[in-house]
């Protein structure tokens, strides 16, 4: 519809942002039901070992103790967690045998949370240890124990190797490798390390549940994923889905971190057992031992090129540490880390195996742009070390290789329009690259790759109020993003000429809303608000026949806007939207728009992939190019970003505001990554620093100010051709600050995160002893 | 055993009993159904709890609901006036400071603590008072321009 976009681009407040400054926001943590039982677990204090004997009597015993559960109260033949991606291979309270540290074993609901957390250490778990596995390596060795306890079948991992505790294997090759290093005038090989770290949330993982009269299950809950956690839970319970309801709370932020099922499962497993109103609240050291952060990894990188900077061929290997389950979110995740390394730069020839690797530690799950920083740390480390030994500007090198749009990624998809080049020539502009800093100092750079998660459905009502203002129904829940309550808005505005403050937003409520997959993988601008737009367009088109009826002009002649059907060449002739809406109550019924989208998967060749492929497509591949500028002090190893230059391929801007606080967040959140985030283990798989103290998010003095540019014009498909926003931003900040701080002190950190210690002992090994 | 405890919240006298063990946040939100002060670690290192004693920042789940005897708390539902927004809650409307709006109430409240005692700060100055408040979502940026536009807008 070639209309004039009148508010989309502009920047307008979200529609909750009132209800949030004055503190009348109820989020899931603050959600009672009367009656309410408060919870606690018990979690496993071992890494690995056989369960002998759960002893419950104390606890149990303890007046005002309504409920304890273990692994004996899940039914018969069910009780595996089951996620996004189908069933799981961890159950939902430990059976058997405990994993990880923090793995609950138990559960108990009493009328107080001191009393709860007084009952659960009451119970007495009997265990005999197992060998604790914490390095990947060792965990692959032949006779390795079994962390699973029997082999892992190929058929489900897609791995025949003889390396143990892999748990998923994907492999994608093209062309000649072998080949392409012939072929190349230099070969460049070097492994990198990254660092467990967490999605840091402010508000706590929460759920409430009420078991219902007819056994079916009511859970409100701050999760990102309704309709799948719905499902979830109905094949948990063996309940038909619709005896399950989920109604999703404001959420004070996700980034991943909500997109699984256990917390709300454990509250219905309590409710149905208490036959009373459950909450359960993880801890904040509950949420840094036990929840799902983002995995480790290592990767061996072998890079071939040309003199003049063209690449060969590129081979990796990487080891993706999943912790003691492959859990809702590691599986996906092996064919990923391949079709990201081969995302940016033009090469024929690639052989990239990635393994997902069985540990005992926390079960690792997803973090906004998952494998994204990590994989693009080893690949931007690597191609700053190709093009020093090349002699040749890190800058121009990657220029050169940038793949465009309608070119061929290695999986056989044609690539959408990637805005990478532009995006690569701003950000040097920005930050001056090639000019002289002072001694200490370094400007670093680095690209990263993220598509939209649109494979998925979308689904959205609209009605036309007595009034005139407009009602969206969605299915899908604002992680605080701002997509739903901040980018929906506009878009509506846009379709029905009305203002954003006029369009009054209700998020998932499953037995109410239309079906959505969930406020993850940057699509839900995308998605949804492709939904919202034939839902809008359905209720225009109805409102459009009864303009033409009253204005006697036919429909093409006129248009929604300033509340009103109008004849586009006389504005004044117009009827308003409200006295449509209520001469509709009478006579038509009222106006109503439903709209549905899902994306059409890119064609690929199959025959390129080998073992478990299931993220094998890049949907409207966007660009996040990053600069900044380090100094560094070479007595403390200390790290201080004097600029940090963040441009990003967005397609278009719906609401700049947002997109813009999007990229910020991504990159604090990436910079803390860099810098000081880690999750810490023991030598028996404890963590060390579950705190807010000793595990670091960066603060408001820890961060510069970030200079955002948005790279538009290449668009997607997306709402006025928008691509998602809210991951790729988080992906370069890693190797953009390693490679800043190789060029201000000629070394190389291939760790993270680049703390003080670890770049003041790479610092000594160079000065010496 | 429970204590007498009086405090002043946002203007009101209220007068409640309390165990000695009873932190300010969970007497705020409990007792006084003050949800707006938000829980997010319960030690003192997140800052989403904080509110005003005395005009002065603390984080309410490391002080005692007892030690608040005789003194006033301030929170983020006691700025607001006759439905009309404080200068700061209107800048973090406008500038795009809120995303999940979770830290947005502490936030706030530093904030109006900052430009009392230094109605100019600098951006440094006001990172310094934000320190203490953690936000996952924005990186800062938009919080410290809201801080900084409503200082210039109260000049």
């Amino acid at each position: 519809m070639a209309q004039e976009a009148s508010v989309i681009g502009k920047r307008v407040p979200r529609s909750d942002a009132l209800e949030k400054v004055t503190g009348k926001t109820v989020y899931g943590f603050d959600f009672k039901l009367p009656g309410m039982l408060h919870t606690k677990l018990l979690w496993s204090e071992r890494a690995h070992a056989r369960i002998l004997a759960i002893h419950t009597a104390g606890a149990e015993s303890l007046s005002g103790v309504r409920a304890v559960v273990t692994a004996a109260d899940l039914q018969e033949g069910r009780g595996k967690i089951r996620g996004v991606f189908g069933p799981t291979d961890r159950w939902l309270l430990a059976r058997g045998k405990v994993r990880f540290v923090g793995e609950p074993v138990a559960a108990v609901v009493a009328e107080s949370e001191e009393l709860a957390f007084e009952a659960a250490r009451q119970i007495r778990v009997e265990y005999d240890p197992l060998p604790i596995l914490l390095d990947p390596e060792e965990a692959m060795r032949e006779g390795a124990p079994w962390i699973a306890d029997v082999p892992i079948e190929a058929s489900a991992s897609g791995y025949k190797g003889s390396a143990r505790n892999v748990c998923a294997y994907a492999r994608l090759r093209n062309g000649d490798v072998e080949a392409g290093f012939r072929e190349a005038d230099l070969i460049h090989e070097d492994e990198y390390e990254t660092n467990m770290v967490h999605q840091g949330y402010i508000e706590p993982t929460v759920a409430v549940a009420r078991a219902e009269a007819d056994g079916g299950l009511t859970i409100w809950t701050n999760t990102q994923i309704p309709f799948f956690l719905r499902g979830g839970i109905a094949q948990l319970f063996a309940l038909p889905l619709t005896r399950v309801r989920v109604i999703a709370t404001h959420c004070g932020g996700a980034f991943g971190g909500k997109a699984g099922t256990l917390c709300a499962a454990i509250a219905c497993l309590l409710a149905r057992k208490a036959q009373r109103p459950v909450r359960l609240a993880f801890t904040r050291e509950e949420e840094l031992t036990a929840t799902f952060p983002r995995h480790p990894t290592r990767y061996r990188l072998k890079m071939g090129v040309k003199r003049d900077g063209t690449i060969t061929a590129l081979q990796a290997r990487c080891l993706q540490d999943t912790g003691g389950y492959a859990g809702e979110f590691g599986p996906p995740q092996a064919s990923k880390i391949n079709l990201l390394m081969s995302a940016p730069y033009r090469t024929e020839n690639v052989d990239l195996e990635a393994f997902t690797v069985l540990t005992n530690k926390t079960d690792c799950g997803a973090m906004r742009a998952p494998l994204g920083p990590q994989t693009f740390f080893a690949l931007e480390s690597h191609i700053d070390a190709v093009a020093e030994r090349l002699g040749m500007d890190p800058l121009d090198l990657r220029l050169k290789n940038a793949r465009e749009k309608g070119e061929m990624h290695p999986t056989g998809q044609v690539l959408g329009d990637l805005g990478l080049k532009d995006a690569l020539r701003a950000v040097g502009k920005a930050i001056g690259w090639g000019r002289e800093v002072g001694p200490n100092r370094g400007l670093g750079l680095a690209v990263g790759i993220w598509y939209t998660g649109a494979t998925l459905g979308a689904s959205a009502y609209v009605k036309l109020n007595e009034d005139g203002t407009v009602g969206l129904i969605v299915g899908g829940s604002d992680t605080g993003a701002g997509a739903v309550f901040g980018g929906l808005p506009l878009i509506v505005a846009e379709e029905l000429g009305v203002e954003p403050v006029e369009v009054f937003v209700e998020q998932a409520d499953t037995a109410l809303s239309p079906w959505d997959s969930g406020s993850v993988s940057s699509r839900t601008t995308y998605s949804l608000g492709n939904a919202v737009i034939a839902a809008c367009r359905d209720a225009r088109q109805q409102l459009l026949a009864m303009g033409a009826s009253r204005l006697g002009f036919p429909e093409e002649q006129l248009e929604l806007r300033g509340k009103a059907v109008r004849v586009t060449a006389e504005p004044d002739r117009a009827v308003p939207l409200a006295a449509l809406a209520l001469s509709a109550l009478v006579s038509g019924g009222q106006v109503l728009g439903r709209g549905t989208y899902v994306a059409t998967k890119p064609a690929f060749d199959p025959g390129r992939w080998e073992g478990l492929a299931m993220s094998t497509t890049l949907i409207d591949p966007a660009a996040a190019v990053h600069a900044v500028e380090v100094e560094v002090d070479p007595a403390s190893g200390r790290v201080k970003l004097l600029r940090y230059v963040a441009a990003q391929d967005v397609g278009r801007a719906i609401n700049p505001v947002g997109v813009e606080g999007q990229i910020e967040g991504a990159v604090s959140a990436g910079i803390g990554q860099a810098l000081f985030e880690e999750i810490v283990f023991d030598g028996e798989g404890r963590v060390l620093n579950p705190s807010l103290l000793d595990y670091r998010l960066p603060s408001a003095v820890d961060l510069p100010r970030v200079e955002v540019l948005l790279v538009e014009g290449h668009l997607g498909g997306g709402p006025y051709g928008a691509k998602g926003v809210g991951e790729p931003s988080g992906i370069p900040p890693p190797a953009a600050i390693a490679n800043a701080i190789a060029r201000a002190t000629g070394v190389r950190v291939k760790t993270l995160p680049l703390s003080s210690e670890n770049l003041w002992r790479a610092l000594s090994e160079r000065r010496g002893p | 055993m429970k204590y007498r405890v009086r405090v002043r919240v946002n203007g009101e006298e209220y007068e409640a009993q309390a165990e000695p063990h009873l932190t300010l946040v969970t007497f705020l939100r409990d007792q006084l159904g003050l949800l707006g002060t938000k829980w997010g670690c319960g030690t003192g290192d997140c800052g989403a709890c904080t509110v005003l004693l005395d005009g002065r920042p603390v984080t309410s789940c490391m002080v005692l609901a007892l030690s608040a005897d005789g003194r006033e708390v301030t929170t983020i539902e006691g700025l607001a006036r006759d439905g009309k927004l404080h200068p700061i809650q209107e800048a973090f409307v406008e500038h795009g400071a809120v995303q999940c709006g979770y830290c947005t109430p502490a936030a706030i409240l530093v904030a109006k603590a900052l430009l009392e005692e230094t109605p100019s700060p600098s951006e440094d100055e006001v990172r310094r008072a934000l320190a203490g408040v953690l936000c996952r979502c924005t990186g800062y940026s938009k919080i410290i321009d809201a801080v900084l536009a409503a200082a210039s807008a109260g000049r």
